[in-house]
């Protein structure tokens, strides 16, 4: 049931962000809506709430390394997507498409943040 | 490949400490510090050094990164961005010169320096304040999560008079007001 319930908030979070950049001028092109359907608010609220506290007993240190941690696992689930799409490929071919796919999420993150010197 | 990036980044402090360049941690880094732990692929440094010193660092940390040979204007505050490529091209750290922006050049003053064991170093960050400030000039959706966060986890404990005169200047109040207008009540 709960499972079902975050999965709804976010489709409907998911679809109301998208909903509102298409058409508000509210934000800016590529900008965050915060609003939800008030269905949902109160549980959202509290899931909130929940990971904040959390976030207040984990020390600061600890808050930065798991970034780091995060983002390992992310590379780790990149490598698996790349091992199904080449299931036939050699792992020194996997780890170069796995490369070429960080430097293209680089990339995207950096799209209109800099320019060449 | 955890263990990895921690070594790059304890490579990367030892030698700006050893160098003896004044920096400071800014991007997800620092707001991880301040709100909640999200992905964070690079490492983001401002420093306040000229070129004899930049190459130093570029020296004291080739055994482990490529420098990018093209340097990059930052669009904000104009200054210049430098990239160092781990030699595994799974880690990536980026290091700007401060600039003469007025905020940049605050929120290099109020850096925070921390001891952190983890980094086997002793490592400067931007106040949580600043990092709101700043996220708010940025304002890509991922900082504008970032802020909501670092609001909600720093709770009462905010300059709110600091961060009001900076988004006053920089024309980002009401977005600032709006994000805070979405937070629940937490205590």
């Amino acid at each position: 049931m709960i499972l079902w319930l975050i999965l709804n908030i976010q489709l409907k979070f998911s679809a109301s962000t998208l909903a509102a950049a298409l058409t508000t001028d509210r934000w800016p092109e590529g900008r965050l809506n915060l609003e939800m359907n008030n269905e949902f608010q109160p549980l959202a609220d509290a899931l909130y709430r929940e990971r904040v506290l959390r976030a207040r007993r984990m020390p600061p240190e600890e808050r930065m390394l798991d970034g780091i941690r995060l983002y390992d696992q992310a590379v780790g689930r990149m490598r698996l997507g790349v091992k199904l799409q080449n299931p036939n490929a050699e792992p020194n071919e996997i780890e170069r498409l796995l490369k070429l796919r960080i430097r293209k999420l680089w990339k995207m993150s950096d799209y209109g943040c800099y320019k060449p010197a | 490949m955890f263990e990895d990036h921690i070594q790059h980044m304890i490579l990367v402090g030892q030698a700006l400490e050893a160098a003896g360049i004044p920096h400071v941690l800014v991007g997800s880094m620092s707001s991880n510090v301040h709100g909640f732990a999200r992905s964070t692929k690079d490492m983001d440094l401002v420093v306040q050094t000229d070129h004899a010193g930049l190459d130093r660092l570029f020296a004291a940390v080739s055994v482990a990164f490529d420098i990018d040979p093209q340097a990059s204007f930052e669009t904000i505050t104009g200054t210049f961005r430098h990239i160092l490529i781990a030699k595994d091209e799974k880690f990536k750290v980026e290091i700007f010169q401060l600039s003469s922006d007025a905020h940049d050049q605050e929120r290099f003053r109020r850096r925070l320096t921390v001891d952190y064991p983890a980094l086997k170093a002793r490592v400067s960050i931007l106040t949580a304040e600043d990092v709101i400030v700043t996220k708010l000039r940025w304002a890509r959706a991922k900082d504008l999560e970032d802020i909501r966060d670092v609001i909600a986890v720093q709770g009462e404990s905010l300059d709110w008079n600091y961060i009001h005169h900076w988004v006053t200047i920089h024309g980002t109040r009401a977005r600032l007001d709006e994000i805070r207008a979405s937070i629940p009540k937490i205590d």
